[in-house]
């Protein structure tokens, strides 16, 4: 196979990864946006996307879409409860709004543990995979083969993007989402219902997180863990791109996903986790606010 | 000196406890319990006391673990000289990544405690040569006192109890000096803290410092006990554990780390025959106890204490942090 | 330039986003005085605390206390300097009981670190005994004596601003910045808290006073400045404050009052 080739299929496996990375990181959007939290449960998103729709189309034998499709109406629910047992309640009582903070990102963790020890339970320990979309005939390209599922993954992706995008900018429910990112005290004398936006951010985030699951268990499968490192990679591509910004979670993402390719194919392969990694620590040194700048991080 | 009533009590209770229990099996989990102690303490001081969270105690567990053990293996260095050096390198590594976000809101210390910590994982098995790699470190000696090899459970039992009363003995002093105040006034209020003189940067640095020591000398203990490092246990769910433990001990107690770390070290034991359910079962505990029991074992136990004081009649002093 | 002020702020301008929060300030305060400020609610008051206290830094401007230049530094240096103060809504420490507050304060005059505490060093335990000491004294000048070791939060509202005047007494400052200490106190509250300002100018503390009522102003201020929009508009002794048309139309809007006798 020739460089340009070699090349070439890093790029496309980068861009498949990066769109992963990108939903995840826009679900860490979401949530911060309306609640300040960080919700370290969202890689489990993804996880759960795979795995209910494994359990419905392989064990209940639902066709696929309708198995997709359910699951991310599944997920959402999850994610709903989520916020609603764990989140809400926590975010009552007077205290200072950081510290606050501190205990919801633990607690997200905390619902991270659950849900993966729920996971290993209910699915066991192995690798699960879903059929590919449109059939398994490799793609060629410029010499390159690849996978077709790659396709779907990259373009339901931005779909998932634009739409969003879409529903924050043009939908009443969209733009007081924003309000709340913006300055949460101004929104709460608006008349925004705050706990409703933490809600709504969460749902959006367990769908869209969901989605990226469906999408990439055909390419990588699923385990019951492997939403961790899905999630906090994704967590590093939002950081990347600059947290809190939808923006920046997509361009964070695909930066993320090519640099971890390429690094990967290029450089070394057993140090390919270490690579989102590195790059996080790098910008939180250099440049904290991401690439395209994210909101408030500094105290005064 | 009536702070050091818990001090004492617990003297007695560890070293009586090998009188009555000689089994190999309950002797291991309280040395365990020891070392977690230890490194659950730091934790303490850094959320309870400064505020501050770190997801990458592993990663310094790790690190004092490995620096003696490779130092002593693949250098036949002896133990005692690699200790100073393990814990120069935890704290080194600890005050880059403290200066480095420290000045930023708190988040910005976790993500970058993980960041390191997954890293150092990925080290730890890639650096095949230096830490044997997933198969990992063997062969690592045992500490020697005057001559007196502790090779046996019992030993080394006892020499890691001395330890951490030793270092109970010195939080407690620290957490009733200025520094301690110090450190509860920024976790307070820490503009007002500014306002009234402290440094609240360099003290968050100092504290995530001694944190990251702390840890350090408890992975070397680990390291010579144990005499064999896997790197599978310096990883991210380590650092989870080590939270929960602070958390459901009681962050802003220093016992709490004591209640925490034999909890969540029993408890695994005793669920032995539901291992599988241990995961989840973690995260159930961790979210409960901060939705409800905010303050953990010794925030309960304190509530009972003063309960049972007013009941009787008796007006206590209250300090802050105890 | 007198030679007696303990704090000169010449053209001082602070601006938040579009904001002009404080205008071209200057004044002066000398030792020993205990001078008041006053102004209509967002007249910047408060500010101009932040601002001397460097929890804000001025866009333009210098400030000088004791001749040195102390407006790009931070809160814990200008304590060191000696300056301190209280603040409008209540900033205690509610994780500490009432004498840890107020030994809190004394930590800029201290110095044991880390090592000498934990291993408990002479020098340590010497200084933590004089702190102890400062520390009952200052809460006996206040008053508070009796509730000192009970949890900060336990004291009543009075009692927490008196405590908090404690603890900046404690920091052993030339200057004490005291933000709004009379809020929310009845009658008798005022009363104490104007005798224990008194007691502490007489004790060679120079008090710049930020306040809202008028009677306590008007008893203890040898002079008072006069903010709106974060500008001077008046300055002097309160007599002719009183007096001061400006003064009087900017908290009452274009209604002219008969000022009080």
């Amino acid at each position: 196979m020739s460089f340009e080739t070699q090349l070439l299929q890093y790029i496309i496996a980068g861009l498949t990864l990066g769109s992963v990375y990108a939903i995840v990181a826009l679900g860490f959007s979401m949530v911060y946006n309306a609640s300040k939290v960080i919700n370290f449960a969202q890689g489990e998103f993804v996880m759960l996307g795979g795995l209910v729709t494994i359990f419905l189309y392989g064990k209940i034998h639902l066709p696929l879409i309708l198995s997709m499709m359910a699951t991310t109406v599944i997920v959402t629910f999850i994610g709903i409860l989520i916020e609603r047992f764990t989140i809400a309640p926590a975010n009552v009582g007077g205290m200072d709004r950081e510290k606050v903070v501190v205990i919801l990102i633990m607690i997200t963790i905390g619902v991270s543990e659950f849900l993966k020890g729920g996971a290993m339970l209910l699915w066991g320990k192995d690798p699960l995979g879903l059929p590919t979309f449109s059939g398994e005939k490799p793609i060629v390209f410029w010499k390159a083969s690849f996978n077709p599922q790659i396709i779907w993954v990259v373009g339901i992706t931005l779909l998932v993007v634009i739409l969003i995008k879409f529903f924050l900018s043009h939908t009443l429910l969209g733009k007081a989402m924003r309000g709340c990112s913006d300055n949460q005290t101004l929104a709460r004398l608006m008349g925004i219902d705050i706990k409703w936006m933490s809600m709504v951010s969460f749902a959006l985030s367990a769908a869209s997180g969901s989605v990226g699951g469906i999408l990439i268990t055909p390419i990588t499968l699923m385990t019951f863990d492997g939403g961790l490192m899905l999630g906090l990679k994704g967590f590093c591509a939002g950081v990347i791109g600059g947290f809190g910004n939808v923006l920046g979670s997509i361009v964070g993402g695909f930066v993320l996903g090519l640099l971890e390719s390429l690094g990967a194919g290029l450089i070394s392969s057993s140090y390919k986790d270490a690579i989102a990694f590195l790059i996080l620590l790098l910008i939180l040194r250099f440049r904290p606010t991401g690439i395209l700048g994210a909101k408030t991080i500094t105290r005064t | 000196m009536s702070r050091y009533r818990g001090v004492l009590i617990l003297f007695v209770i560890t070293m009586i406890f090998p009188l009555f229990v000689k089994s190999h099996y309950h002797l291991n989990i309280m040395i365990f319990i020891g070392l977690y102690t230890i490194l659950a303490l730091g934790l303490t001081l850094l959320l309870g006391h400064a505020g501050q969270v770190s997801l990458g105690q592993a990663c310094f567990y790790g690190i004092g673990a490995y620096v003696s053990g490779i130092a002593t293996v693949k250098f036949g260095m002896n133990p005692w000289l690699a200790l100073p050096i393990a814990i120069a390198i935890t704290s080194i590594l600890a005050f880059f990544i403290g200066y480095s976000t420290l000045h930023l809101k708190g988040l910005y210390l976790a993500m970058a405690t993980l960041g390191v910590g997954i890293i150092f994982n990925i080290l730890f098995v890639e650096l095949k040569d230096l830490t044997g790699g997933a198969i990992g470190l063997m062969d690592i000696p045992s500490l020697s006192i005057g001559g007196i090899k502790l090779d046996t459970d019992l030993k080394f039992y006892c020499f890691v109890w001395l330890i951490v009363l030793f270092i109970f003995f010195l939080t407690i002093n620290l957490v009733n000096s200025r520094v301690g105040r110090g450190m509860r006034a920024i976790q307070g209020n820490e503009m007002a803290a500014n306002c009234i003189g402290i440094d609240s940067f360099k003290y968050k640095i100092k504290v995530f410092v001694l944190s990251g020591a702390m840890a350090g000398l408890s992975g070397f203990l680990y390291a010579h006990f144990i005499n064999f490092l896997s790197p599978s246990v310096f990883d991210f769910s380590f650092s989870i554990l080590f939270l929960t433990m602070t958390i459901v001990g009681g962050r802003e107690s220093i016992w709490g780390a004591f209640y925490g770390a034999a909890l969540l070290t029993i408890l695994p034991e005793v669920l032995r025959r539901y291992e599988d359910l241990n995961v989840m079962i973690w995260g159930l505990i961790l979210v409960v106890v901060l939705i409800f029991f905010n303050r953990g074992i010794a925030g309960g136990l304190d509530i009972l204490v003063k309960k049972l004081e007013s009941r009787f009649g008796k007006k206590g002093e209250w300090r802050g942090g105890q | 330039m007198d030679n007696n002020s303990l704090l000169i702020v010449e053209d001082v301008e602070k601006i938040f986003g579009g904001l002009v929060a404080i205008n071209h300030l200057s004044f002066t305060i000398d030792e020993g005085q205990i001078k008041s400020i006053i102004g209509p609610n967002g007249a910047g008051k408060t500010t101009l605390l932040n601002l001397i206290m460097g929890v804000y830094s001025p866009d333009r401007g210098k400030i000088l206390f004791d001749a040195h230049r102390i407006e790009k530094l931070k809160p814990y240096q200008i304590a060191s300097f000696g300056i301190s103060r209280t603040f409008q809504t209540i900033a205690l420490f509610e994780n500490m009981s009432v004498v840890e507050n107020v030994m809190v304060g004394r930590h800029v005059r201290t110095r044991s670190e880390f090592f000498s505490n934990s291993f408990l060093f002479r020098r340590a335990r010497t200084e933590e005994n004089a702190i102890s000491k400062m520390a009952w004294e200052k809460l006996d000048l206040v008053g508070l004596k009796e509730r000192g070791w009970e949890p900060a939060p336990a004291l009543t509202f009075a009692e927490q601003r008196l405590l908090e005047i404690a603890r900046a007494l404690a920091t052993d400052p030339k200057l004490l910045l005291l933000d709004e200490p009379a809020a929310g106190l009845n009658m008798t509250e005022i009363k104490m808290i104007s005798q224990l300002v008194q007691k502490i100018r007489a004790q060679g503390v120079t008090v710049i006073l930020v306040e809202h009522q008028m009677d306590l102003v008007m008893d203890i201020s040898d002079e008072i400045l006069v903010l709106n929009y974060g500008t001077k508009i008046a300055e002097g002794k309160p007599r002719e404050i009183q007096n001061n048309p400006e003064v009087i139309r900017a908290y009452l809007g274009e209604k002219i009052d008969i000022a009080k006798d």
